[in-house]
């Protein structure tokens, strides 16, 4: 049996461990292309033109997977941790996706996660024997909830850090959004690539040692409801305050229109100009222009070795 | 006396009035919305959040204009942003340097009295008994809008002056706000039904009845919906909303604490369609507009703020059962960039196509009849 | 000789048409609005009137952005939306048409037509990408004429990859293309592929786009966005004779059929009104919460026409013969 997962949204959380689990049931996996603009576009084509680009190019990489696999595995992540949501979008996905692509229906391998339930091996379990797929009775796979260094996120935060070269006089930025639009080089127009080219150490949201977990997010007056937000200001309270590397300004991808981020945004550049720290964002769409964003981010990391040379005049 | 305020959402001002001055409070109704008040939460608004934050951020800053020193408002635990609504305004407010105060009233974790031992802070005199009373008198206002709304948007349509009714509205909500006790109020209440039901009208059995579903501010905000209820009433249709105030609160409030699954009946209705929980009111939508097609409505028209999530994924599986069910849906995405003129148009041609394909069915009826 | 009168008062042209009542078109005029609606109207009467010798004007419909104005001006029997007007005359054009594609100067729609009535439509407000004005505005900044730059993009024979979302970053990248030396032919039928890319997935998204197909507005006379129609529909595309006038041909098509089945005579005020000028003012009415922006139209002092105003307060004094009951829809 030929298992598709396809390369977008918590892929770049839980990717290994799909693979992993459905290695471990005996089937095959075949994980979608990287994004590019066939994928994209094939996206675009069909879904509805209010969804945000994540979901559109989600919706691109089912349909690169379909002739190419039996099965193709729609993760339903309701909730991954207690009292924490991660977007509409997200809960109404096998909906979104049997309305966009009704012709393969009978392919979805759906894996709901949440309300009650959220351990992800037990639920990859259970959507295994819906369909018939035999599990095996042990398993030594870890909990996915920890993120414990095993994700494709690091592995691609790794590979470009490690051709930064080794000097400490580069400048560090801390990047901010979600997971996928910070790895997914198709969506941010290779956004890391241009980064280390240009010889600038980054930090990003997956970074963060499990212990610091909590700790920017306990910090708000409300408990937040959507785990990508928690994760965030995590990251961003991390940055800010024990990464032990001076972090000398913060780049926030977004979708264009995303909603959570509208106010998670809003809320993290409050506490990043409170800290006096340059800030740039970025929203991104399904235009080709790679050149409106790479003068943006040219200007902003000018403005940064010029802050470094002259500290205190430039005001921010 | 403190001064209170909270956001604008219909005609839920009348009943709030009367809910926090029962309590001793001295309530301050924000300003009705205009231009002025989008555009001042325009400014300090986020671009991509909902549009109802930026209006209720504007009335906020018009209120507070007007001595108002304390917001009152509802919590939420999403998934839909407005649970956050508070936590956000709180911060741009006092970056902005408006020194308010903010009461977010969160549904109690383990007993309603908690909701009591955070509005207690505010009013140390007052016991539970007169809290219930205020609620009461406030109920009862909230009570009669929406009996007078129902009934009011079935007179509308049909007529024979137009602007009688708009007339009899504006005065019913004026006495009703008025109305000091639960004797008054229900005299309002009977006499605004009986002004309703003397206004001379031109009976028409073939009027259009359309269905009207959403995000609740934008199906209940005439000030932000273009009065789209008054304006199709005037060209005609019979509007059917699906949200009313006082029910709504009364779904919430009591229906979720005494019978939790309440909303089962919607789940059923939207589960071909969409099998999740979305929050907001994207379950609601799909499932009233199944239930629009099993009643025989024309049409149904979805509202929605741009970028709102629920209604989004809502958005995306209507087409599916507009087509399986033989119903036309129109959805009119508005923020402060949508045009009166192009939602007018919008609505002018889906009621000229609900007129056509209702005059052909009624024709291939006959037909029907007279051949089979 | 009879003529019913059809106007389509659009933001960038105004339309008018004279239909006798065998529903032929006697004579047709486009001309720009430039930014008055009133004035144009006016000065298309007057040569219209001009042109034509020994008529009688049987009815009066309007249609278009501007159409309550201009409706209340006139005395028009009938104030319809632009959406319906250009369906009626499409299906009066030709009867089995399924699909219309309508791009005008402000905006662009998409309208179904199934067994004659309209099943479904899309209209796009919100961007100007992929409408009469962007592609003017494109043509002279490449000092080209209109018809010049479709021609030129039907000769493109690798259109590059243009971005056709948003009219900024459409311009952009075709600047940059230019920068990068691809032959400007390529670049227009890029640009035309785009905003066709652009208004298929805009408005088209989830519908069925069943031919026969009819293309209409001004935009219509463009050969590229033609082409690049046809080829992501895979199927012909009909432009009619009347492709610029068809919204004032529905409306003339409307109002017939209307005062026919009612047996009613028309209430327009005759061509007097367009001898002279017309002055317009406005002021915010702070009579309610509604802050309604009030329109008064004066002609030689006289008010009118009056328009904007909610609860007719306004409109009220403007005093009239037959002024209710306009069947407006």
């Amino acid at each position: 049996m030929k298992i598709g997962i396809p390369r977008g949204l918590l892929y770049y959380w839980y990717g290994h461990l799909w693979e992993e689990f459905w290695q471990e049931c005996g089937c095959e996996t075949v994980v979608s292309a990287s994004t590019d603009h066939q994928i994209m576009l094939s996206g675009i084509k069909v879904a509805l033109d209010e969804l945000c680009l994540p979901m559109k190019i989600f919706i691109g990489h089912i349909k690169w997977l379909a002739p190419v696999t039996d099965l193709i595995m729609i993760p339903h992540l309701i909730k991954i941790e207690k009292d924490a949501y991660i977007c509409p979008k997200f809960m109404g996905l096998p909906d979104l996706v049997r309305h966009t692509l009704p012709a393969l229906r009978n392919q979805f391998l759906v894996v709901k996660v949440g309300p009650k339930n959220i351990d992800m091996i037990q639920c990859l379990r259970s959507a295994a024997s819906r369909k018939g797929i035999k599990t095996p009775s042990k398993n030594n796979l870890v909990d996915s909830s920890k993120q414990t260094g095993n994700s494709p996120a690091l592995t691609i935060c790794n590979t470009y850090r490690n051709s930064l070269p080794g000097n400490e006089s580069t400048l560090t930025i801390g990047l901010l959004g979600h997971p996928y639009c910070l790895y997914d080089a198709g969506f941010n127009l290779n956004f890391l690539q241009i980064l280390t080219e240009n010889q600038i150490n980054f930090l990003t949201p997956e970074m963060i040692p499990p212990e610091f977990q909590g700790v920017g997010s306990g910090k708000l007056n409300k408990k937040m409801f959507w785990t990508l937000g928690r994760s965030q200001l995590d990251s961003l309270d991390w940055m800010l305050r024990d990464s032990g590397v001076k972090v000398d300004g913060f780049i926030h991808l977004t979708p264009f229109a995303c909603g959570l981020e509208a106010i998670i945004g809003d809320m993290m550049e409050r506490r990043i100009k409170a800290a006096g720290k340059p800030f740039l964002r970025l929203n991104l769409e399904e235009h080709s222009g790679e050149a409106g964003i790479i003068t943006r981010l040219e200007a902003f990391i000018s403005l940064l070795q010029y802050r470094e040379r002259v500290p205190k005049k430039v005001p921010c | 006396m403190l001064k209170v305020t909270f956001a604008h959402m219909g005609n839920s001002y009348i009943p709030f009035r009367t809910l926090l001055s029962e309590l001793g409070l001295d309530p301050v109704v924000p300003p009705p919305i205009t231009r002025r008040t989008i555009t001042l939460g325009l400014k300090l608004a986020p671009e991509f959040v909902c549009f109802p934050l930026k209006v209720n951020l504007g009335n906020y800053v018009e209120a507070i204009e007007s001595g108002a020193e304390c917001i009152f408002m509802a919590g939420g635990v999403g998934p839909c942003r407005f649970g956050y609504y508070g936590e956000l305004q709180r911060e741009i407010l006092h970056q902005a340097n408006y020194p308010v105060e903010f009461l977010v009233l969160e549904a109690p974790k383990t007993h309603w009295t908690e909701l009591w031992d955070k509005i207690k802070r505010y009013v140390p005199k007052h016991r539970l008994v007169d809290l219930f009373n205020a609620a009461r008198l406030a109920w009862l206002k909230a009570k009669a809008l929406d009996d007078f709304d129902d009934l009011l948007n079935r007179i509308r349509p049909l007529e024979k002056w137009p602007g009688t009714t708009t007339k009899v509205q504006t005065a019913f909500y004026r006495a009703l706000d008025e109305a000091g006790m639960i004797r008054d109020i229900h005299i309002v209440h009977q006499r605004g039904l009986e002004e309703l039901r003397a206004i001379a009208i031109t009976p028409d059995d073939s009027v259009l009845r359309i269905i009207l579903l959403g995000e609740i501010y934008m199906v209940l905000e005439p000030q932000v919906n273009f009065q789209i209820e008054r304006v199709l009433g005037e060209m005609g249709v019979e509007v059917s909303r699906t949200i009313y105030f006082a029910r709504w609160v009364y779904e919430t409030l009591f229906l979720s604490l005494v019978k939790p699954d309440w909303r089962k009946k919607y789940d059923l209705l939207a589960k071909p369609y969409l099998s999740n929980f979305v929050g907001g009111h994207g379950i609601e939508t799909v499932a009233y507009t199944v239930k629009a097609a099993a009643n025989n409505y024309h049409g149904v028209i979805e509202l929605a703020p741009f970028t709102c999530m629920p209604e989004i994924v809502a958005m995306q599986v209507l087409p599916e059962v507009s087509r399986k069910l033989s119903i036309p849906v129109l959805s009119v995405i508005i923020d402060e960039h949508a045009a009166e003129a192009g939602v007018r148009t919008r609505l002018e041609a889906f009621i000229d196509l609900l007129k056509h394909r209702h005059w052909k069915n009624e024709a291939d009826k006959r037909h029907f009849i007279r051949t089979g | 000789m009879k003529y019913y009168l059809g106007i389509d008062i659009g933001s960038v042209s105004t339309n008018i048409v004279f239909m006798n009542a065998q529903k032929e078109l006697a004579a047709k005029l486009y001309i720009r609005s430039q930014g008055d609606p009133v004035g144009s109207v006016q000065r298309g009467l007057s040569q219209m009137a001009k042109t034509l010798k020994d008529f009688e004007i049987a009815g009066v419909g309007v249609t278009g952005s501007g159409r309550l104005l201009i409706g209340k001006l006139l005395g028009a029997d009938l104030i319809k939306n632009e959406i319906t007007a250009h369906a009626v005359a499409c299906v009066h054009v030709m009867p089995e048409v399924q699909t219309v594609i309508e791009i005008g100067g402000q905006d662009s729609k998409l309208i179904l037509i199934r067994d004659g009535i309209v099943s479904d439509f899309a209209m796009n407000t919100v961007c100007a990408a992929g409408t009469g004005s962007f592609l003017d505005q494109q043509a002279a900044r490449l000092n080209l004429h209109v018809a010049e730059l479709g021609e030129k993009a039907a000769k493109g024979r690798h259109p590059v990859r243009i971005a056709g979302r948003c009219a900024v970053f459409a311009e952009s990248d075709m600047i940059h293309k230019q920068q990068m030396g691809h032959p400007l032919e390529d670049i227009l039928a890029g640009l035309c592929n785009a905003l066709v890319r652009n208004f298929i997935n805009n408005l088209g998204k989830g519908k069925e786009l069943k031919p026969p197909f009819i293309f209409q507005g001004g935009v219509a006379a463009n050969l590229g966005i033609r082409r690049a129609f046809e080829e992501a529909l895979g199927d012909r595309i009909l432009v009619p004779e009347d492709y610029e006038v068809m919204g004032a041909l529905g409306a003339a098509l409307l109002v017939r059929d209307e005062l026919l089945y009612q047996k009613k005579t028309t209430r327009f005020k005759g061509f007097q009104f367009i001898n002279e000028p017309v002055t317009t003012s406005s002021f915010d009415c702070e009579g309610c919460a509604n802050q309604c922006e009030v329109v008064e139209l004066r002609q030689a002092n006289i008010l009118i026409a009056c328009l904007g105003d909610r609860c007719n307060k306004w409109s009220q004094r403007v005093i009239e013969i037959s002024e209710p009951n306009i069947q407006v829809g």
